[in-house]
């Protein structure tokens, strides 16, 4: 049961980092406290993985096949390329991370299924893009629909402020689902815990996570609100909450924070301004490329040392 | 979270601000119709315009401690205090015009009268034009933007009578440094309107970032 606390540390790391994509603007915007984003969070996490959160576990387990050891390599390996590539301030996701582990370790003790690999791969194209045509579809819907009517400055903040709650508790309930399979899925799926165990156990390290740790990282995307405006930011947190739950029903586990800056790329289309400039853009192909590579090598490195030592993992 | 006590008295100062800027222009225009009748109540009536000018400042002010305390979105208070900063300064204005008239004494001629009436009674129009403008956009009527129309429109019409005046002025056998004298009146009080104008246009600014 101890092999458990590499799914926690990856579902801290995830909480940490990840709830900036969902109540950052807000919180720095001042629509929501700060406390009141990471209670709801935490709550919503929770919710989205319970009802949710086994739908992605399903696409880990068709990667390749694990033993509870192995599960505890891959979890490892994927949560210490998150800190490696978070420190060299390389953005990492989660989602590759996990299953760059799991293509490492599979290519080792078995073969991987490439096919499953392949959609996954497609699917983190094209949560970006996704995002970014949602979040330009909502811009105009937005536009069009409810700022036809005047309103005061009071009633705008008042709306903003409810539509920030909607939309992050909904992205809060979106992360449960789509990432949870990140932290515990894998030992799901050798059977060492329940759907519920896991669920549980994963929501409560994200929730964990975000209390302790984002306030941040919060901070450092507080600077997007500048870029889009407050209107701007509860609709990008909106665009990447349903891009990140209509993956949840495909089953593939993709990265929030590529969803939230696609979905701020929309925006920024919509208004005719450069949103993302190249250097961001770099940096995601990067992420992308880095972060399964990474977490796979380590996890090669993890389970070459588990076959020399045998007995550091018993 | 969703209390706007803070926000709602804000909008309550403004409202407050707005009535004493018109106190303000009011008391000017007063003294100077005074002083072109030759009536010596104008010099009370410039001390007067001081003292109004001081509590549309205080007002002006307590705007700001309310925005430093927390009023609106931190991303629109800069806003707000913009747009209360821009109607400060036609009250401002209107008191460096009381003052230039109490201070340096220009001599009007009777064919100036005229003019002179006729700017003031626009310039009453302009502010109220503005004043119903806030007021719209502050309890988000639609109709908002056809009242800033209505201040664009008295702005205008001011400046035509400014030019015509301007015009009066020059032709007439005056000495230069009178002329030149007049002229700076007149553009003086032409200012304020065109203050009025800015402060619309900061609004309606602001009322655009409000929407998407």
């Amino acid at each position: 049961m101890w092999r458990v606390i590499s799914g926690v540390f990856m579902g801290w790391s995830l909480g940490a980092n990840d709830a900036a994509n969902i109540f950052g603007t807000g919180v720095t915007s001042r629509l929501i406290r700060f406390r009141t984003a990471m209670g709801l969070l935490s709550v919503f996490v929770l919710i989205g993985a319970v009802t949710e959160g086994s739908k992605c576990m399903h696409s880990l387990r068709n990667l390749g096949d694990l033993g509870i050891n192995q599960a505890f390599i891959c979890t490892l390996s994927a949560a210490l390329a998150m800190t490696i590539l978070t420190v060299l301030r390389i953005p990492a996701s989660t989602s590759q991370a996990i299953v760059g582990a799991i293509i490492g370790v599979t290519l080792l003790v078995s073969s991987p299924n490439w096919k499953q690999f392949g959609t996954m791969v497609a699917c983190w194209v094209m949560t970006p893009i996704g995002a970014a045509v949602i979040g330009y579809l909502l811009y105009r819907l937005f536009d069009a629909v409810l700022y036809l009517r005047v309103l005061n400055t009071r009633q705008v903040e008042r709306f903003l402020k409810i539509t920030m709650i909607v939309a992050g508790c909904y992205g809060s309930y979106a992360l449960g689902a789509n990432n949870l399979a990140n932290t515990t899925g894998v030992y799901v799926n050798t059977g060492m815990l329940s759907v519920t165990q896991g669920a549980v156990i994963g929501a409560l390290a994200i929730g964990l996570g975000a209390i302790t740790y984002s306030h941040r990282v919060i901070e450092t995307v507080g600077n997007r609100i500048t870029l889009i405006g407050p209107q701007g930011a509860v609709i990008a947190t909106l665009a990447h909450s349903i891009t990140v739950h209509i993956y949840t029903q495909i089953g593939v586990p993709v990265s929030s924070s590529q969803a939230i800056v696609g979905a701020v790329a929309g925006i920024g289309f919509v208004r005719g301004m450069r949103a993302v400039n190249r250097t961001v853009l770099g940096q995601i192909f990067l992420g992308w490329l880095m972060t399964p590579v990474l977490a796979g090598l380590l996890a090669c490195g993890g389970i070459i040392l588990m076959q020399v030592y045998p007995s550091w993992v018993h | 979270m969703f209390t706007d006590k803070k926000a709602r008295e804000v909008e309550n100062l403004l409202s407050a601000h707005i009535v004493k800027i018109g106190e303000v222009i009011t008391e000017a225009h007063k003294m100077i119709l005074d002083y072109m009748t030759a009536d010596k109540v104008f010099k009370q009536e410039s001390y007067q315009v001081h003292a109004l000018e001081q509590e549309a400042d205080s007002i002006r002010n307590q705007i700001g401690e309310q925005l430093y305390d927390g009023a609106f979105l931190p991303v629109y208070r800069m806003d707000y205090f913009d747009i209360v900063d821009r109607l400060d300064r036609i009250a401002n204005h209107a008191e460096l015009f009381s003052d230039f008239i109490y201070l340096t004494r220009p001599m009007i001629p009777s064919y100036l009268v005229d003019q002179m009436k006729e700017m003031l009674s626009l310039n009453t129009q302009a502010y109220q034009a503005l004043a119903a403008f806030v007021e719209s956009f502050l309890g988000g009527q639609e109709d908002f933007l056809a009242k800033k129309v209505a201040v664009h429109q008295f702005e205008s019409d001011i400046d035509r009578v400014q030019f015509r005046g301007t015009r009066i002025i020059f032709k007439s056998d005056l000495r230069k440094i009178d002329k030149f004298h007049l002229k700076g009146v007149i553009d003086k009080f032409a200012r304020i309107s065109d203050l009025m104008e800015d402060a619309a246009d900061r609004i309606l600014v602001f009322a655009a970032k409000l929407r998407m």
